[in-house]
């Protein structure tokens, strides 16, 4: 026996069900199935799906494509949903009827309805999805907080095993911290997103694992055989699903970590928003680099598993039955009391604050000021949505206007208000919905797009059910909010004179200027924007070539660490000098330096320094100043002269006096009218290590191109034995090659090093630039979103214009009017909407524009070709949306138009 | 006298003359698609074929598959059908004799 034939899957047919036309379903949908069938054997089954879908919808329109001007009276006890479907397949066909007018209204809408959903899509995977444990409302979050108020500080692990301890209220109290791990896969290393957790995590939050036993009480242990549970992304995609999974191992900065465990494919790690890709014992904290509070007072200890006062683990607790999270946090109150008591010098003043896991989202304080952002921004793009509606409302009161004959017919042959409304409603719902599908694949599009971040921080926003309700809600809302008025007004046309011809003229004349007042607010807005847009544009273009203060060209660097492969903190500067060394002596290269911190790298490092002689200066807490240490071949290297003093030198050691280079900037405020030279600081208190000044260096910008100056420490990196983070070469070859060369001179004396950056200088201030361009490129987008709404609706006015005005139109062109005149008519009407829109947002923007200033660079807020510019964008978008009714006003056939009557 | 015939109802009787009587509407699409080389929505062909029929060229047939799926029609030529295929064909031969070379020339 054969095998029955392949039919489409049974959403489809229902659907196809609905949109063919009663008589002929039956036999259509055989068809169609057996047409699906034997698609499926020679093309992929998704695209016999389409396929289905595409015919059935052109055997709906098509096989009822007849003149029809009234609909058939409804059946004796027909099913309400036969009639839905009855209108929709008719509405459907009056879309079809209009491909222009649909595509532009679809346009819209699911521009309106993308931007909505994208935006709720990142709300939702950050803000709204409840948390991935099992019972939620009895986890609780349990912070720390700081003599100095600071309420909702992280925990040290000596705490956490004192609290885990001593706790009555809770039945197991788990820990967690972000991580950074280098991952060693076939000799290539690469940084891993994931959690350090205490070994209980999973049981505490409630997520049993899909395979594998997971972590015993053993791993909390230090010197426990290293141990991991990995990510159902991270099995799939870096082990191919393998089956035997369990027990390989992953190699973690050279450790070999077995794998004792697979999450579940809905976990993503508890950090909202961020998708973990590994879990690991926190007992191997010191081989990766965990993320969190890090508040250090009084250090007790050698490692962060000893230092009571290294605050980095967040603390998940699950509450006993019967307990409160007011008795959890009262106890474990005491219990830090306690703590407090024994250990002063690390614990005076820090508390206990326990909130419930479900009512944290990011973190208490974040949560705060994330909340009312997300709201403005749900509100903001739900305006932009508003505008759109208010557009197609327009486009369908012309619509309507042309349509009153039609309407007029039938109600004169008894179709009632209501099953006319009725009709009309479900034409414009149709609409919303196929706008809402095209605007959640626009959303689903936008939201995949990769973060232009320079770390592997991978977004957990996806398409989720809630935001397919989302989507669906949002696209029927705005179908009744443009469709009700027009329908109502459509489907009440007054008998006499829409037969006779007579468009609906009287009260139009106040809707007409609310109209236009709308359509001039929304060029008002787009010209704001575009003019924003603009600046920004301009001044990414400017910093290009703004003078960072030395040469950019000719100069690369790497980051990167060697203690995350496994070398001791000596060696690993040794390193450092090595590769320098070597790089010096590679083809090409004329210089090498070490750097802690780089010139607009994001690594900011400040300290604490006093003038010596000057507490005027210093205050009571010293000077917070900008601090970098680097080597003695930095200065040549960069091309940062040296103004006055000397360079760092081979004299300058660890046992030899502390010696620094301040910048310019910083000897011309302290030490105005003298030489600083010779001067001392102190280094964190006014008693701290003496620092001597034994140079001036060149000011130049330190964080962002284009920033005032601000004084700049360096520091003698050649006085330290351990450190290093940065390395930075100079040469003659192009600054592609020279990237290349530091990463082979590199790997040449170590294959396992891995890079946290590595590029040409010219390519990190291009990062700095990033807000600006990311500026550039979203204030971009809405401007074109929004010059398109204005577009559309200066459209749907004019059009309705031209329609109310046909008959006058006719008698003009009858009296000798000729088509230029006619066309002058209709664009003078556009242009005077466009020129009040745009004037009055010049002087918006005008007014506004300091608001900007801080971020542009080298471009003055009031740039009059940003202004110019936008201006002749404004003029060109209006012009084309004017041009098409203005002509069909032109083309009217005179006749025809006064026959109307 | 025979019925005028459009040409996409030549089509569709030429075909329904290949695949022989109890064609399905899918099968007759199909044959069309290969021999013209253009692409043909089902839903024409369905409307075609009911109007061959009401012009009585062509009957349908109901049948019940036995393996589950829906009812569907096949077709056959009706012997009017098969006349004014005849007479088609036979115009068009008629019409066409020795203009061949004169086409190819002006290509």
């Amino acid at each position: 026996m054969t095998p029955a034939p392949r039919r489409p899957p049974a959403p489809l047919r229902r659907l196809a069900s609905a949109l063919l036309p009663r008589d002929d379903r039956e036999l259509l949908l055989g068809d169609l199935e057996d047409a699906y069938a034997a698609r499926c054997a020679r093309a992929p089954r998704a695209v016999a799906a389409a396929i289905f879908i595409a015919e059935a919808a052109h055997a709906a329109i098509g096989r009822r494509r007849r003149p029809v001007t009234v609909l058939p009276p409804p059946h004796k006890g027909a099913h309400m949903f036969d009639s839905l479907a009855r209108d929709l397949r008719y509405g459907a066909r009056g879309l079809a009827r209009n491909p222009g007018f649909t595509a532009v209204a679809l346009l819209s809408l699911a521009l309106g309805i993308g931007f909505n959903t994208a935006v709720f899509t990142v709300v939702n995977g950050i803000l709204l999805r409840p948390l991935p444990v099992a019972d939620p409302d009895r986890l609780v979050t349990i912070y720390t907080s700081e003599k100095d108020g600071y309420r909702y500080a992280t925990a040290s692990l000596p705490d956490y095993h004192d609290l885990r301890e001593r706790t009555t209220t809770l039945g197991g109290l788990s820990g967690h911290s972000l991580m950074f791990a280098s991952l060693e896969r076939d000799g290539v290393a690469s940084l891993a997103l994931g959690e350090l957790v205490t070994a209980n995590y999973f049981d505490v939050i409630g997520v049993p694992l899909a395979r594998g036993a997971g972590f015993t009480p053993a791993d909390d242990r230090a010197g426990a055989p290293p141990a991991m549970i990995i990510s159902d992304a991270f099995w799939k995609r870096e082990l191919g699903s393998a089956p035997d999974a369990i027990g390989r191992t992953v190699r973690i900065r050279g450790k070999a970590c077995t794998i004792v465990g697979i999450a579940p494919p809905t976990f993503h790690g508890l950090m909202p928003g961020m998708i973990a890709d590994l879990w690991l014992p926190a007992s191997m904290a010191e081989d990766v680099e965990p993320v969190g509070y890090n508040a250090s007072t009084g250090t007790t200890g050698t490692t962060r598993f000893d230092r009571r006062g290294q605050r980095w683990m967040f603390l998940k607790g699950r509450l006993q039955p019967g307990a409160t999270v007011e008795q959890a946090g009262a106890e474990l109150s005491s219990i830090m009391a306690a703590l407090a008591a024994d250990f002063p010098g690390t614990n005076e003043g820090v508390g206990i604050t326990v909130l419930r896991a479900d009512q944290v989202r990011l973190h208490p304080e974040l949560d705060g000021m994330l909340t009312p952002l997300a709201a403005l921004l749900v509100a903001a793009v739900g305006l932009v949505l508003l505008v759109a509606c208010a557009n197609i409302a327009n486009m369908l009161l012309a619509r309507g206007a042309a349509r009153s004959r039609e309407m007029a017919v039938r109600a004169a042959i008894g179709a009632g208000r209501g099953r006319l409304a009725r009709q009309l409603l479900a034409e414009n719902l149709l609409l919303a919905l196929g706008g809402g599908a095209l605007g959640t694949l626009l959303a689903a599009w936008a939201v995949s797009l990769p973060l232009p971040l320079p770390l592997p921080l991978a977004l957990d926003v996806a398409i989720d059910a809630r935001v397919l309700l989302f989507a669906f809600a949002v696209s029927l809302t705005t179908g009744l909010v443009f469709g009700l008025v027009p329908a109502l007004q459509a489907s009440r046309p007054s008998l006499v004179p829409a037969l006779k011809g007579d468009a609906p003229g009287g009260r139009a004349s106040r809707r007409l200027s609310l109209r236009s007042l709308l359509v001039v607010t929304q060029v008002a807005v787009s010209t704001v924007l575009v003019v924003s847009a603009a600046l920004l544009v301009r001044s990414v273009a400017a910093a290009r070539v703004i003078d960072v203060g030395f040469e950019q060209r000719g100069l690369a660097y790497a980051t990167f660490a060697p203690t995350m492969i496994g070398y001791e903190d000596e060696a690993g500067l040794r390193f450092f000098r090595e590769a320098a060394d070597r790089l010096r002596a590679a083809p090409g290269i004329t210089d090498a330096a070490l750097a802690e911190r780089l010139p607009f790298s994001i690594n900011y490092q400040f300290s604490e320094f006093f003038i010596e002689g000057r507490p005027d200066l210093s205050g009571k807490h010293g000077l917070s100043l900008d601090v970098t240490r680097v080597d003695r071949h930095y200065f040549d290297t960069m091309g940062i002269r040296l103004i006055e003093g000397r360079n760092f030198s081979e004299r300058d050691t660890p046992d030899s006096p502390l010696v620094a280079v301040i910048n310019e900037t910083m000897a011309r405020r302290y030490f105005p009218g003298e030489s600083a030279v010779g001067k001392r600081l102190r280094a964190r208190t006014p008693s701290g290590p003496v620092v001597d000044i034994i140079g001036v260096s060149a000011a130049h910008p330190v964080r962002s191109v284009g920033e005032p100056p601000r004084p700049f420490i360096h520091l003698s990196l050649d006085q330290r034995r351990t450190g290093g983070n940065s390395l930075v070469i100079r040469g003659s070859l192009p600054d592609d090659q020279l990237a290349t060369t530091l990463r082979r001179e590199i790997l040449a004396l170590d294959p396992r090093m891995f890079f946290l950056e590595l590029q040409p200088y010219a390519a990190q201030i291009e990062t700095t630039l990033f807000p600006v361009r990311a500026g550039a490129m979203l204030l971009g987008m809405v401007g074109a979103l929004a010059l398109g709404l204005a577009a559309i609706g200066l459209y749907g006015v004019l059009a309705f214009n031209v329609s109310r005005r046909t008959r006058e139109i006719g008698i003009r062109m009858a009296l000798g009017a000729r088509p230029e005149s006619v066309l002058g008519l209709i664009l003078r009407d556009a242009l005077t909407l466009v020129a009040a829109g745009i004037v009055a947002g010049l002087a918006a923007a005008w007014t506004t524009s300091g608001a900007l200033g801080s971020v542009l660079v080298g471009v003055a807020p009031r740039d009059p070709l940003a202004y110019g510019l936008a201006v002749v964008v404004l003029l060109g978008v209006a012009t084309i949306a004017a041009l098409i009714p203005a002509r069909r006003a032109a083309r009217l056939d005179p006749l025809a138009a006064l026959r109307h009557a | 006298m025979s019925a005028y015939l459009g040409e996409f109802e030549q089509l569709l009787l030429l075909a329904l003359l290949r695949l022989g009587p109890g064609a399905g509407t899918a099968a007759i699409r199909d044959a069309v698609e290969a021999g013209s080389g253009r692409k043909v929505w089902l839903g024409a062909v369905f409307t075609t074929l009911e109007r061959l029929e009401a012009k009585g060229l062509v009957r349908s047939s109901l049948i019940e598959p036995s393996g589950g799926g829906r009812r569907r029609k096949i077709y056959a030529l009706d012997p009017a059908g098969e006349a004014a295929l005849a007479h088609a064909y036979d115009t068009w031969t008629r019409m066409t004799r020795g203009l061949k070379p004169k086409l190819d020339s002006l290509g």
